[in-house]
């Protein structure tokens, strides 16, 4: 695991759809290095293309051109079951909607992750207890989603990206579901995150306030990355 | 990981009661009428089995009638009966041990004032008789058996001296009319099992015959071999013997030789057809059953395609999502098949109190080897299993982006 070079890159990417007769160009000839430790905020309107790049950068959709280079290596050449292992152990997902499984309690879905990659039931637990413990949650654990709030269920969401010791977390409008209250305070725990577990984070975001949290901003602009003075 | 799959699966089992359990009707309907069938099945086998037991591996029954005919039962000319003459051929072929000889046929009973038909049947009081009571589990519960020199004496069957044949309980040491003639009660069996051979009487054999106008016919012989001789041979040497006293050729037999194996062969072949038939019927409901759960997993399937992505998303291979699908389709079928098995025991149970208590007949009991229980819960599991293959697979190859975009 080099600290050296960047965690994430990406050259010349391209997400293209093929809807019947329609082609769709998510993503248009992207480039971008993260940094470990960085914390990322990419801006832009919506369908520009953040959550295509997201689900790239995260191994759930691989690229239709272009590389990307996870700790320097090329996820396009990766079978299915090696994607998911990087999935599992390397990338932490929060998305917009939470995401949680519904039918399984809070403390579940936190042990969830643990459990795909074969992690001891006994170890999972206190893992996860810690976890919904460190985002203050210790009184929700057996908790169903829907009995939680979206800021409750957030942070749940937050603790199971968590589980893996991921090196990157990424998080598409983590807040775009919350008062800005509660928004404030899960930008908290990512900025905690950020300075005091090094986790290198990535952030879509289109509230310029939450931008303000990032150690750097991108901005996209129809699949493209719109440069200062574009 | 596979207790993860399970609780998954039983998570959401548990979250759509109402379809879980409509699922599971279409399996346990076909594991209970299966196992309900095995077990009457087993069950009669057994019965059929201890019977042959009783009898033993030695015997050769004769009948009038040639093969095809039904034993016992033909139409048969004064030529084609079997007579004393034809049992002491039998007890001359080299090989044979013993041999007895039984007649029996119907005749009017009277006791006070109810008349009743009833079968009689005439034993041999000599040596013979002990050949022919291995036959039918002939014990005196109450007074004796018959004896040799006996005259004017029988012995009544259960039902006789329980009361439910004439309404009244026969007493030891009454007098029953026999089409007329008087006899005197000096036994009473042993319940059989079954109503109608518990509503015999036994007398001895030459009264009988003499009751029946039947001279010196016999309705069938039973005859014992020599120990370790070899029975198939002795069977073939008695059907010479009796060919030429009876004077016909081979192939034109009008009398029947059987070993106890054969009847037993027949007996078993005739069962496992009717198995076979229920079996297959059984089994085409559980591949209806089958394909509910297939019906029940796809929708699954296509209801949590974003459960399906999130999944991906934190590090499910391929693998672990065809794995939570297969087993939750598995577990429905499982948890089917065990309802099905208590029904079918119930079920089975319940064929087994109505044969006693309203046909009478009392050896026919349910079984239920281990082996069926678990066969029946692994059996279910697996066709839960196969009716979710196809549903996991699709789950499973779900594109993860596609699969979060999902509404
Ligand atoms: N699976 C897909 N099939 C077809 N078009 C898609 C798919 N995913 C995204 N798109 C399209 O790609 C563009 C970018 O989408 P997205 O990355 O979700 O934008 P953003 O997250 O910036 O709002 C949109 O026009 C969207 O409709
Ligand atoms: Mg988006």
């Amino acid at each position: 695991m080099s600290k050296e070079g960047p965690v994430i890159e990406l050259r010349d990417v391209w997400k293209i759809y093929q809807m019947g007769e329609v082609t769709v160009e998510a993503v248009r000839g992207i480039s971008l290095k993260v940094n470990h430790g960085e914390f990322l905020s990419v801006m832009g309107p919506s369908g520009s293309g953040k959550s295509t790049c997201m689900h790239m950068i995260g191994c759930l959709d691989l690229p239709t051109r272009g590389t990307i280079l996870l700790e320097g290596k090329d996820i396009s050449h990766m079978s299915e079951s090696e994607l998911a292992q990087v999935r599992g152990r390397t990338i932490g997902f929060i998305f917009q909607q939470f995401n949680l499984i519904p039918t399984l309690t809070a403390l579940e879905n936190v042990m969830l992750p643990m459990a795909f990659q074969g992690i001891p039931l006994n170890e999972r637990r206190s893992k996860a207890f810690s976890l919904l413990n460190l985002v203050g949650l210790s009184d929700r654990m057996y908790h169903r989603p829907k009995e939680l709030s979206g800021g409750q269920q957030q942070r749940v969401a937050i603790a199971r990206s968590l589980t893996n010791d991921p090196r990157v977390i990424l998080a598409d409008e983590p807040t775009g579901n919350v008062d800005s209250t509660t928004g404030k305070s899960i930008m908290d725990y990512l900025s905690k995150l950020n300075k005091e577990e090094k986790k290198t984070i990535v952030m879509v975001t289109h509230d310029p306030e939450l931008a303000k949290y990032a150690s750097r901003v991108v901005n996209i602009y129809d699949g493209k990355i719109k440069q200062k003075g574009d | 990981m596979l207790f993860d799959y399970f609780l998954i699966s039983i998570r959401n089992l548990t979250s759509r009661r109402t379809r879980t359990v409509l699922t599971m009707i279409g399996i346990f309907i076909g594991i209970a009428a299966i196992v309900s069938l095995i077990s009457i099945g087993q069950g009669m086998r057994i019965a059929i089995n201890e019977q042959f037991n009783q009898l033993g591996t030695d015997k050769l029954m004769i009948f009038p009638g040639g093969e095809s005919g039904v034993p016992g039962g033909t139409f048969g000319s004064e030529a084609k009966k079997l007579t004393d003459d034809d049992m002491n051929v039998v007890k001359g072929v080299s090989g044979i041990k013993d041999a007895g000889g039984m007649a029996y046929g119907v005749a009017r009973l009277k006791y006070g004032d109810v008349s009743k038909y009833a079968f009689i049947i005439g034993l041999p009081l000599d040596s013979s008789r002990k050949v022919i009571e291995s036959m039918q589990s002939l014990k005196v519960a109450d007074g004796r058996d018959l004896q040799e020199n006996d005259k004017s004496k029988m012995t009544v069957g259960s039902e006789l001296s329980k009361g439910t044949f004439f309404g009244t309980p026969v007493m030891m040491g009454e007098k029953i009319m026999v089409n007329d003639a008087p006899y005197r009660v000096v036994g009473f069996m042993e319940p059989v099992g079954n109503p109608s051979d518990d509503s015999q009487v036994y007398m001895p054999l030459e009264e009988v015959r003499k009751l029946l106008n039947k001279g010196n016919a016999l309705d069938y012989i039973i005859a014992q071999v020599v120990q370790d001789s070899d029975i198939d041979q002795v069977k073939s040497d008695v059907q010479k013997a009796l060919r030429r006293f009876r004077n016909v050729k081979q192939g034109q037999e009008d009398f029947s030789v059987q070993t106890t194996a054969q009847l037993m062969q027949t007996l078993d072949v005739v069962l496992n057809v009717i198995e076979i038939v229920f079996i297959g019927i059984a089994a085409i409901s559980l591949v209806v059953g089958g394909i509910g759960i297939m019906n029940t997993m796809y929708t699954s399937v296509l209801e949590r395609t974003t459960e399906i992505g999130i999944m991906k998303a934190i590090g499910a291979r391929n693998f672990d999502i065809t794995a939570i699908f297969v087993v939750e389709s598995g577990l429905l079928g499982m948890l089917g098949g065990g309802i099905g098995i208590i029904l079918g025991i119930a079920l089975s149970k319940g064929i087994e109190y109505i044969t006693s208590a309203v046909l009478g007949v009392t050896y026919l009991k349910a079984y239920f080897p281990l082996y069926l229980v678990l066969g029946a819960l692994g059996f279910s599991f697996i066709v839960g299993c196969l009716a979710g293959g196809l549903p996991a697979l699709r789950a499973s190859r779900l594109n993860p982006v596609e699969a979060l975009r999902y509404e």
